[in-house]
């Protein structure tokens, strides 16, 4: 049986038909309500001062921010949304947005409205705020639109004040009509006949005022603020995949989803599935249900089974046959609302297992809503649609149009939990390729190991772009994610920022110009994220030119101890002070760390982390040491002068140093490559080479420099590394030749 | 003999429901939870003799004990739900429920 061929249209004429849909008021005016985009190329983020402005109208530059004097805010954000709506159909007087500043911080904002002088100025309170709220202190908006001579030019400038900020101003550009986009794809059991669309004046029973109009499910998503795409799907489904009963289970259902959906991945999507069957295994009792709630994702997939009650029309019924349409088309229209996580109208102020509720909100036991039951209304089913305008309650529309959309989002979850990456500003066309990786065969590492891991970026475009030189390094254009198997993802936190200077360089198309750096991620401000035995997925967000250049997800192993001295000695190193003296190559002040660093190299010495360890403990005894030495008992003071603090010079201990290092990077040096990775194994290995050529062991250095150079040859580390290091080595040779000739 | 259908509809959050019909155990379910998207959690269906019909539900982890006599020839479907103040809610009526 051929699908309804209305079902199949074109985005474009979709969103053609929702600018239709919209009343024309006479004279006729552009509408204003709609989304509104304002994205700026940023430079690395900093904070910003700003002072206010005064009141101008929907043109001129795209952001307004002052320099002078003020507070500083920290809020130069890649990309702002603002969905107004004020007019068009079932205007809610609501305005909300959405700032987004790289992935891990965005804030959302709502405010009511209300219209203040002059045409097309609305003004009102915020009432509500999510996400990185510290980020957006106002408590006010002021919002113009400007209609333009065409859509593509409208604007609206909005003025955030209040909340103890300086009021700040944001122009926006008209994007579209509708407030997001939704795609969905309509499939069928074999042997079933989907319904999607109804005369509105077919059955008697209606509000007298009811255009009569052929409606569609799409039309009714259009109004309630969507742009509907409708994909073409499978069609009919064998009955097959119902079993022998032919009647079908959620599993099947779900199973049928993801065999036939077109669109079906694991990650949230404006998009679903709906499936029209005959009956499920709940029987005629079950009109249709939002089955996905099965898996990671949920609220994908949705289904209407046709001979379930919704196909008996009550007794003495003056048109039968137009009710059980309109209830088939009802019920496919409460099911999809589902999808968008849209609660019974009973159940709006339900809280139950720790889910509720995205603001208080009150039951809608009466609602004349596609939400609610038409049986359960006074009345029961025949008031309900003598006042039914099919449509959603102004609270479903806030929702649908103003939540914040991982609330609404088909498939979503917890920000950050299974999809840490899902809110990037991905380019199509992305000029820049980064690659996370291991420096071994396979991403396995030992219990202890710090997991210290290599990115690679390169220009896959064909022109040269001009780059930080830092941008590998910077820990405020990167965001970097961890997420352990059955763990909520966390977001690794760096010990230190640095201030750098801004300085770019030119980064030529081609794998041969690739920019590589280490990236040490086993500890940070937010503990060890990589400590205990399991699987782990990291993945990394380089932010440029206000786009999101995202990795690929490097999966990885930690394995469990294998020896009770490991587990042993796991409580001391996963401390902040080994964190930090691995972080920072050691230290003198933080001897506690020290001493665990000592008995790990010690007692675990055929062990990866050993070579770590020797490592720090030896950088900070190269050198002569600067610290600083308060006098014990001194708890507080007006200065450390006056408690008698003083900077001492500690001798350094060459011996033990160079012994640590040589174990480290000579005698084990496959597995120091192995571990460090070859970037940092090379960085310790020049320093190294560099002093033993300063203390006048030349030789060494020579010696030490060449094999290191023929071990990262062996792990095909790139020509230009290993021309450095055997440059290096002519010139430790260079310097020792007259002095051997001397001797 | 008439049929008797109960269905437990909303506020089930893994509930022990014990039911008996005129003293005779019918349902006894260890755990009961009631699907959002739809407002059901489980039904059971019985034949009784007598009209009306004495109904004993218990949900012993919530000391919860409520009976009902139910004319099951005029109204022969029983809704049951647990509001949110923690009592038993009920409803008979002479047609079946539908869920969405």
């Amino acid at each position: 049986m051929a699908k309804q061929t209305s079902l199949r249209e074109q985005p474009r004429a979709a969103e053609m038909e929702f600018v239709e849909s919209f009343r024309i008021e006479f004279p006729a005016t552009r509408q204003a309500s709609g989304l509104y985009e304002h994205s700026v190329r940023t430079e690395p983020s900093r904070t910003i001062p700003i002072r206010p402005q005064p009141q101008s109208e929907a043109s001129g530059a795209e952001e307004r921010n002052g320099t002078a004097s003020a507070t500083p805010i920290h809020l130069l954000f890649n990309r702002e949304e603002l969905r107004l709506d004020v007019d068009g159909r079932y205007p809610q007087m609501v305005a909300s947005g959405t700032l987004y500043r790289r992935l891990e911080a965005r804030v959302h904002w709502i405010a009511n409205l209300t219209t203040a002088h002059g045409p097309r100025h609305w003004i009102g309170n915020i009432w509500y705020k999510d996400g990185d709220v510290a980020s957006l202190p106002y408590t006010e908006v002021d919002i113009k639109t400007a209609p333009g001579s065409s859509p593509n030019t409208q604007s609206a400038v909005v003025q955030f004040s209040g909340g103890g900020a300086n009021q700040r101003t944001t122009v926006y550009r008209f994007r579209s009509p509708s407030f997001h986009q939704v795609d969905i794809e309509f499939d069928y059991a074999e042997g079933t006949t989907p319904v999607v669309n109804i005369n509105t004046g077919a059955h008697p029973n209606r509000p007298a005022t009811l255009p009569v109009e052929t409606l569609t499910a799409q039309k009714v998503f259009q109004r309630a603020g969507f742009t509907v795409s409708t994909s073409t799907g499978s069609g009919s489904v064998p009955l097959v995949g119902a079993g022998p009963n032919a009647k079908w289970s959620d599993q099947e259902m779900h199973d049928a989803m993801q065999t036939y959906w077109s669109h079906f991945a694991n990650q949230a999507q404006w998009a679903f599935w709906t499936f029209f069957a005959s009956l499920s295994e709940q029987g005629t009792s079950l009109g249709g249900i939002m089955f996905d709630d099965i898996g990671p994702q949920h609220r994908q997939g949705t289904a209407i089974f046709e001979d379930a009650f919704i196909s008996q029309p009550p007794a003495g019924d003056p048109d039968p046959v137009d009710w059980v349409s309109r209830m088939r088309f009802w019920t496919a229209c409460h099911e999809m609302g589902h999808t968008f996580n849209l609660a019974h109208s009973w159940q709006k102020g339900l809280t139950s297992g720790g889910k509720g509720p995205w603001i208080p909100l009150a039951n809608e036991p009466e609602a004349r809503s596609f939400m609610n039951y038409p049986y359960n209304v006074n009345g029961g089913q025949t008031a309900f649609f003598a006042d039914f305008e099919f449509r959603f309650t102004d609270s479903e529309l806030l929702f649908l149009r103003h939540a914040p959309g991982r609330f609404v989002e088909m498939g979503n979850a917890e920000w950050f939990d299974h999809h840490g990456f899902r809110q990037a500003e991905v380019s199509a066309e992305p000029p820049l390729r980064l690659e996370l990786r291991a420096n071994r065969d396979k991403p396995a590492f030992e219990f202890l190991e710090p997991v210290t891991l290599e990115l690679k970026l390169t220009n896959i475009s064909q022109q040269p772009l001009v780059v930080p030189v830092n941008i590998l390094t910077t820990p405020e254009q990167m965001t970097i994610v961890i997420k352990q198997e059955g763990k909520p993802a966390r977001q690794f936190a760096p010990y230190a920022h640095y201030c750098r200077q801004l300085l770019s360089r030119p980064l030529l198309p081609g794998n041969e110009n690739s920019m590589y750096e280490s990236l040490f991620v086993a500890a940070g401000v937010n503990g060890w994220h990589l400590a205990e035995p399991g699987n782990y997925i990291v993945q990394v967000a380089l932010e440029f030119n206000g786009e999101d250049v995202v990795s690929n997800p490097l999966f990885l192993r930690i394995a469990p101890p294998e020896a009770k001295a490991e587990e042993f000695l796991a409580q001391d190193f996963f401390s902040d002070d080994v964190g930090r003296l691995l972080t920072f190559d050691g230290s003198r002040y933080l001897e506690v760390g020290n001493n665990t660093l000592r008995e790990v190299a010690d007692r675990l010495k055929d062990r990866k982390v050993a070579v770590h360890a020797r490592v720090a403990l030896a950088n900070s005894l190269m050198r002569s040491y600067k610290q600083l030495e308060v006098a014990e008992g001194i708890r507080t003071t007006t200065s450390l002068a006056h408690a008698g603090a003083k900077i001492v010079q500690r001798r350094p201990d060459p011996k033990v140093a160079s012994d640590q290092l040589t174990t480290a990077l000579v005698t084990k040096r496959t597995t120091a490559a192995e571990s460090l990775g070859h970037i940092d194994y090379k960085y310790y290995v020049d320093r190294f080479t560099d002093w033993l050529a300063e203390q006048g062991e030349g030789h060494n250095a020579v010696n030490i420099q060449r094999e290191a150079t023929a071990t990262l040859a062996q792990r095909g580390v790139i020509e230009r590394v290993l021309r450095e290091g055997k440059e290096r080595a002519d010139r430790y040779e260079g310097k020792a030749r007259p002095m051997k000739a001397a001797g | 003999m008439a049929l008797l259908n109960i269905t437990l509809e909303e506020g089930f959050s893994g509930e022990a429901v014990d039911i008996r019909v005129d003293g005779r155990e019918l349902y006894h379910k260890p755990s009961v939870t009631t699907r959002l998207q739809t407002g059901y959690a489980d039904s059971v269906e019985t034949e009784v003799a007598n009209t009306p019909t004495r109904i004993d539900i218990a949900l012993p982890r919530k000391g919860l004990v409520k009976s009902i006599l139910v004319d099951v020839e005029k109204a022969p479907y029983l809704r049951l739900s647990l509001s949110e103040t923690g009592d038993l809610e009920y409803r008979s009526q002479d047609s079946p429920h539908g869920y969405m």
